[in-house]
């Protein structure tokens, strides 16, 4: 049988539309994958926490992130862009930055095929994510979060007098750290080292709590790491504590902190905080942050029963001694 | 004769532990680390992936407040964050609807009013004035889920306030990973009516939507 042109041009139209009305649909789905269930957790998981890439102006990359829901049911979530900028307030890890742009504005460069998608329980999804760099970008860093998030939606009861309610949205951000190629400032350093409330006296088994702050006065994020060695009076290495690398963003200063305990020391000891700025090289001291303190180790109690012991064995061997006289056995 | 005794005996006990203070660091066992170059290391990434879930994803506040005669309304959930992430996790908190930290009536057209600590981002004891209606929160968490960074940093009993603002703040900062089963700290929201407010609170739902974000440090 002939299968006239005309009938052939609106199959293929037809089909066409009918495939780019269902990619366009609110809730279309990503690859999904099913995962392992434990009935005593029950949440969503987002991941990985950051991405750090390195672009070239007019680049793009495609990169992957994995939402798991494991919430006991179908759940509808929405990926949202926002930029994030460092902070001059140590204690403030990055800044959310809501419909504002930042001066390192990354959020219109970020983009995915569906804003919205619904996982079942029980299953995981892998969302490309591409990042493209416009051709004309300048070099340095650029920071935004690609924020993931589910609502659930809240029943009102009957009101009497005033009633209270507070829905809570979740989001799990994810954060990308780009560094687009060319010549860029780096400019980081440890500004301090030293004990939370610059305690100096510890007791023993006690928790010691220590501060580093670091700050970056260039263009780009830098990404220090490094060691922290404990060292008695004597001079001997009793431990060394390594630092895993942690972000620090342009024009900001990041504090991380570090504890140990005081285990079985006792006396004086110097901690000090060895830091690889995260650029130049690494095999060169200059790239190398070094601050110090000491602290004392005095473990009271332990230190108050062995003055009692010795006390006490002194006083019954002078005792002793005064009150019986040893004789060598006559043949 | 037995106080030269005496004294004699406590400056030895005391010479002896001032010895031991400083003889010990001689035969203290130092830090060992040893590399063999004969190994062969196989490398795997395992990248970081990070969860929060709440106990109630809509915390109602109980008891309902009389209007006019005023009274306070409580309601907490709990937050239990998950992260592999050895530099640790923050969680923010932020009004959803940028309405400067208020509660706002559904129908009415009423307000609670943000609460308004003494000094700005510093946990304060509960403590609303006279004629008035406001709304904050508190966290109860673990010393290891408020460190530095967080607002509530020694101040985590759930005793301390805070207005809920449009501006994201730091409510929980954890310096490591979490444990398998999650690190729990709890969060309550806070409510009170004094007698007589003005402007008045007339008879409604009042919502405040908060986001509550996760990051990885």
């Amino acid at each position: 049988m002939k299968i006239s042109k005309t009938t052939i041009i609106i199959s293929f139209l037809g089909s066409f539309f009918i495939s780019v009305f269902f990619a366009n649909s609110a809730f279309a789905a990503y690859p999904i994958e099913s995962i392992s269930l434990d009935p005593a957790r029950q949440d969503f998981v987002v991941g990985p926490g950051k991405q750090e890439l390195f672009l070239k102006p007019g680049e793009s990359v495609e990169v992957e992130i994995i939402v798991s829901n494991r919430l006991g049911e179908e759940r509808n979530f929405v990926l949202e862009t926002e930029d994030f900028k460092g902070s001059k307030n140590p204690a403030e890890t990055v800044i959310f930055l809501n419909d504002q742009k930042s001066p390192y504005s990354l959020k219109d460069y970020i983009s995915f095929s569906n804003d919205k998608f619904t996982l079942p329980n029980g299953t995981r999804a892998r969302i490309p994510v591409r990042i493209k760099i416009p051709a004309d970008a300048e070099p340095g860093g650029l920071y935004g979060g690609l924020m993931v998030s589910t609502v659930k939606v809240i029943k009102k009861e009957e009101i009497s007098g005033a009633q209270g309610g507070v829905p809570i949205n979740l989001r799990s951000a994810v954060l990308f750290f780009v560094r687009v190629a060319g010549e860029t400032k780096e400019d980081g350093k440890l500004v301090e080292f030293k004990t939370i409330n610059d305690k100096k006296f510890f007791s023993g088994n006690e928790e010691i709590r220590t501060q580093l702050v670091f700050e970056n006065n260039g263009s780009v994020h830098v990404v220090p790491y490094g060691t922290i060695s404990i060292s008695n009076m004597a001079g001997k290495e009793i431990n060394s504590i390594e630092i895993d690398p942690w972000f620090s963003l342009p024009d900001s200063l990041r504090s991380r902190e570090i504890s140990f305990n005081t285990g079985t020391m006792i006396g004086r000891y110097t901690a000090l905080a060895k830091i690889y700025r995260g650029y130049g090289n690494i095999k060169d001291a200059s790239s190398f942050d070094e601050i110090l303190f000491i602290f004392w180790v005095v473990p009271w109690e332990k230190l108050g029963i062995l003055a009692v012991i010795v006390f006490v064995i002194i006083g019954l061997y002078r005792w002793f001694i005064k009150n019986f006289e040893f004789k060598r056995k006559k043949d | 004769m037995k106080k030269v005794l005496l004294s004699s005996i406590l400056s030895l006990a005391i010479f002896m532990v001032m010895f031991i203070l400083f003889f010990f660091p001689a035969i203290e066992p130092g830090y060992v680390s040893a590399t063999n170059p004969a190994e062969l290391v196989a490398k795997q990434q395992v990248t970081t992936e990070m969860s929060m879930t709440l106990g109630a994803t809509t915390v109602t506040m109980l008891p309902s407040i009389p209007g006019m005669t005023g009274g306070v309304g409580t309601g907490t959930t709990t937050i239990n964050v998950k992260t592999s992430n050895a530099a640790g996790y923050n969680v923010t908190i932020k009004n959803s609807t940028a309405t400067g930290g208020k509660m706002m009536g559904d129908t009415a057209g009423g307000q609670i009013l943000a609460y308004t600590p003494a000094s700005p981002d510093t946990p304060e004891a509960w403590s609303v004035g006279a004629n008035t209606a406001e709304f904050g929160y508190t966290v109860t968490a673990a010393a290891g889920d408020v460190v530095t960074g967080s607002l509530f940093n020694s101040k985590s009993d759930g005793t301390y306030y805070l207005p809920v603002t449009d501006a994201e703040k730091i409510m929980l900062n954890g310096a490591t990973s979490t444990p398998a089963e999650g690190s729990v700290s709890s969060i309550s929201f806070r409510a009170e009516i004094t007698a007589n407010p003005n402007p008045a609170i007339p008879s409604d739902w009042y919502v405040a939507t908060t986001t509550l974000t996760m990051s990885t440090n």
